[in-house]
């Protein structure tokens, strides 16, 4: 998995900075590019100046939504693919980011296999190469 | 209905927040072993009980884990209304949530696996609720060390009347020494959920109708 994900870039927009920073640490320690956004405005601003090929999104933030975020990023990223790392689970909110397609909703805490696997899935890099299970 | 509104919603508000830091907890700790794993323990006296202490971290993070979930899912049972629920989740949540009755009783409790949903027409929080009791029920005529298993399942039973088959969900709760009684919450809020509630020795049945349409059942 960790040569699947290698080089993966990945925007990662949460408020909870603490989380935000930790998990990124774990993701460049498998060779991972993450850059940090702590709002959705901060994350869209980015967005306009950076590629990505991923983007991880918590739902619940101050000022920008996740819900709202997401909207902008369907908006003007359509092929950006997406994946919400949420501690709410509303059924209004699974509802409304499965209408607007995601590539994957995880709930956190988040099991970290479970969020490489859904990373790889996303950008479509699983498959290309076998035996690099970590 | 307007408490319960409030209650559920600052609930969920707050069990968020604590998933928040579990994570963070979680994430912490999974980050010092990720780099433990690269570059081996660090030489310092005492050096070799930091994968203790993170083992530690790891399994209560898991264990807090589940019961936030759970939590955080009974807050939305409060505000969520989908017009039929999915038994086996709700049993599985119950049989976390009711895990600290179970310790004090000085019990244990085993919910058994179950793939599939089993949609049944009820509102989610009079389910639980119903799940709840049911629990109570079997712990207070339960002694300690007893172990009670959770357990959902489909069955079909010819009815009497028409001698066609009746589809139903049960949930079974057991424990082989007991001899547990339906209290008359249980039973009447039972009733009030079109189930029925069966005592009988080592075990209380909850039989629930399945609706003929199984739709919108969150999966």
């Amino acid at each position: 998995m960790k040569a699947l994900l290698f080089g993966l870039s990945v925007l990662l927009i949460d408020d909870e900075e603490d989380f935000a920073h930790t998990l990124a640490g774990r993701l460049e320690l498998r060779g991972m590019r993450v850059l940090v956004a702590s709002s959705g405005e901060e994350g869209l601003a980015r967005l306009a100046t950076e590629s990505f090929d991923q983007v991880l999104l918590d739902m619940r933030m101050p000022g920008l939504s996740g819900a709202e975020t997401l909207r902008q990023l369907r908006s003007g990223y359509p092929d950006l693919p997406v994946i919400v790392v949420s501690g709410h689970s509303s059924q209004a909110d699974y509802d409304m980011v499965q209408a607007l397609g995601l590539q994957g909703y995880l709930a956190k805490p988040v099991d970290f296999e479970e969020l490489l696997a859904a990373l790889a899935k996303s950008t479509g890099r699983i498959g290309q190469e076998k035996g690099t299970g970590q | 209905m307007r408490d319960v509104l409030f209650m559920g919603s600052v609930l969920a508000s707050a069990t968020h927040e604590m998933q928040n830091i579990i994570a963070i907890i979680k994430e912490s700790g999974a980050l010092a072993e990720d780099i433990i794993a690269m570059n081996g323990l660090p030489r310092m006296k005492h050096g070799e009980k930091i994968p203790q202490a993170l083992a530690a971290i790891r399994e209560q993070v898991d264990r807090g884990r589940r019961i936030m979930r759970m939590l955080n899912a009974f807050a939305h049972a409060a505000s969520d209304f989908p017009e039929v629920c999915d038994l086996a989740r709700y049993t599985a949540q119950v049989g976390v949530l009711a895990a600290r009755a179970v310790l004090i009783k000085g019990c244990s409790l085993t919910s058994a696996p179950h793939s599939g949903t089993l949609p049944v027409k009820a509102n989610a929080l009079l389910l639980m609720q119903l799940l709840y009791l049911a629990v109570l029920d079997v712990l207070a005529a339960a002694g300690k060390g007893d172990n009670i298993v959770l357990s959902v399942r489909a069955a079909q039973d010819s009815s009497p009347d028409s001698g066609t088959p009746d589809a139903r969900a049960c949930v079974a709760l057991r424990a082989s020494t007991v001899l547990p009684l339906c209290s008359q919450g249980l039973t009447s809020l039972a009733k009030e959920l079109g189930a029925d509630c069966l005592a009988e020795p080592g075990a209380i049945i909850l039989v629930f109708p399945l609706p003929e349409v199984a739709e919108g059942v969150r999966p």
